[in-house]
């Protein structure tokens, strides 16, 4: 397990300084860590492809983006992924939440559950699951994966991983 | 007399002063850009239909000492009002939000869109921009885009309302990554 305040302060240090999603669950406690945060913003966009738009423009400006949602927003995301960030080589974390782990949740959540990593890495998104230790090196891999190929990289956060 | 989006890209081009950061919609909005002013400080969007005016609110908020200009359709806006309600919301006063209304999607053969009814600057008023008026002539774009650029008073939103017709133009020849690369370059070397 990692404290969300620990994972937070992770999340700062390897440089993200702009924030923006749509809330779940399972991520709340870092999405109101992020956006009681004095020093960075956290955008509560309406879509999660918005999400992206947002942070596409925030990368162009400079910053160093991050996108939380869940899974179930991948869905609204995949044109945008294919025809903007993976387009245009645009360097982002998506850090997605998995409901449906294991086929164990609500109805609405079991088809995309079975379906998330699948769908990100065949349209060409690095994807790294949050282990329950060492997430510290799950982040600095993912700015590797994001400074070195100039691609979107997604960490899947399971239930229980941050508390 | 009412403007092809040919003139009112034209238009919008002679009244910029020329530092600004420019968004385009995808489709013929970014062609007909790339074909009258090429430039580094233009970003042509060539997929994501909806989201100009996302990526501008994420420049614009970042960068709140440099004008930011969209390039928008009515197509592309109705395909995300939720955006017209972020940056009314945060409010950057920084953005410039162009819309040319054709009410239709032009770009895929003239489909019509919902703009003939739903009053899109009243929309972006209602959500919060500063100001929100409509145009249909060349001399009131020219007037209305000066006007924007000199206030403080933003984000503003212009709503264009243009006729049906197109030119030939050319797709742009850039790569993407291209786009985006030289993009930054020129905020980078202080060109911006």
């Amino acid at each position: 397990m990692v404290k969300t305040k620990d994972f937070c302060t992770m999340l700062k240090e390897q440089g993200f300084d702009f924030f923006t999603g749509v809330p779940c669950s399972i991520l709340k406690a870092v999405i109101n860590n992020l956006s009681e945060a004095p020093d960075v913003p956290y955008i509560p966009a309406t879509r999660e492809d918005e999400a992206i738009g947002i942070a596409t423009g925030a990368y162009l400006a400079g910053k160093k983006p991050a996108v939380l949602m869940q899974n179930s927003g991948l869905g609204n995301s995949i044109g945008t992924l294919a025809s903007l960030v993976l387009l245009y080589e645009i360097p982002l974390l998506l850090l997605i939440s998995w409901r449906g782990y294991q086929g164990k949740d609500a109805p609405e959540h079991l088809i995309m559950g079975k379906s998330t990593v699948k769908l990100l890495e065949d349209i060409g998104v690095p994807t790294q699951i949050l282990p329950k230790e060492k997430a510290e090196e799950t982040i600095s891999d993912a700015v590797k994966i994001m400074e070195e190929r100039s691609l979107p990289t997604a960490i899947i956060v399971r239930r229980g991983v941050i508390e | 007399m009412k403007m092809k989006r040919y003139e009112a890209i034209e238009a919008i081009t002679e009244s910029l002063k020329g530092d600004e950061l420019v968004i385009s919609a995808n489709g013929l909005i970014s062609r007909e850009l790339f074909t009258i002013k090429d430039s580094p400080r233009n970003f042509y969007m060539l997929g994501s239909m909806g989201l100009a005016s996302s990526i501008a609110f994420g420049l614009a908020f970042s960068l709140p000492n440099k004008k930011v200009v969209v390039i928008d359709g009515d197509g592309n806006i109705l395909m995300n009002l939720g955006s017209l309600a972020i940056i009314g919301h945060f409010a950057p006063e920084n953005l410039i939000h162009i819309v040319l209304d054709n009410e239709m999607h032009a770009s895929t053969g003239g489909q019509p869109t919902v703009s003939n009814t739903v009053r899109l600057e009243k929309v972006a008023h209602a959500a919060g921009y500063r100001t929100a008026k409509k145009v249909s002539t060349s001399e009131d774009l020219h007037v209305a885009v000066k006007e924007v650029l000199n206030t403080t008073e933003g984000p503003s939103f212009v709503l264009v309302k243009i006729e049906k017709g197109e030119k030939e133009v050319p797709r742009v020849s850039h790569e993407p990554t291209h786009i985006k690369s030289r993009f930054k370059e020129a905020m980078g070397n202080g060109e911006i």
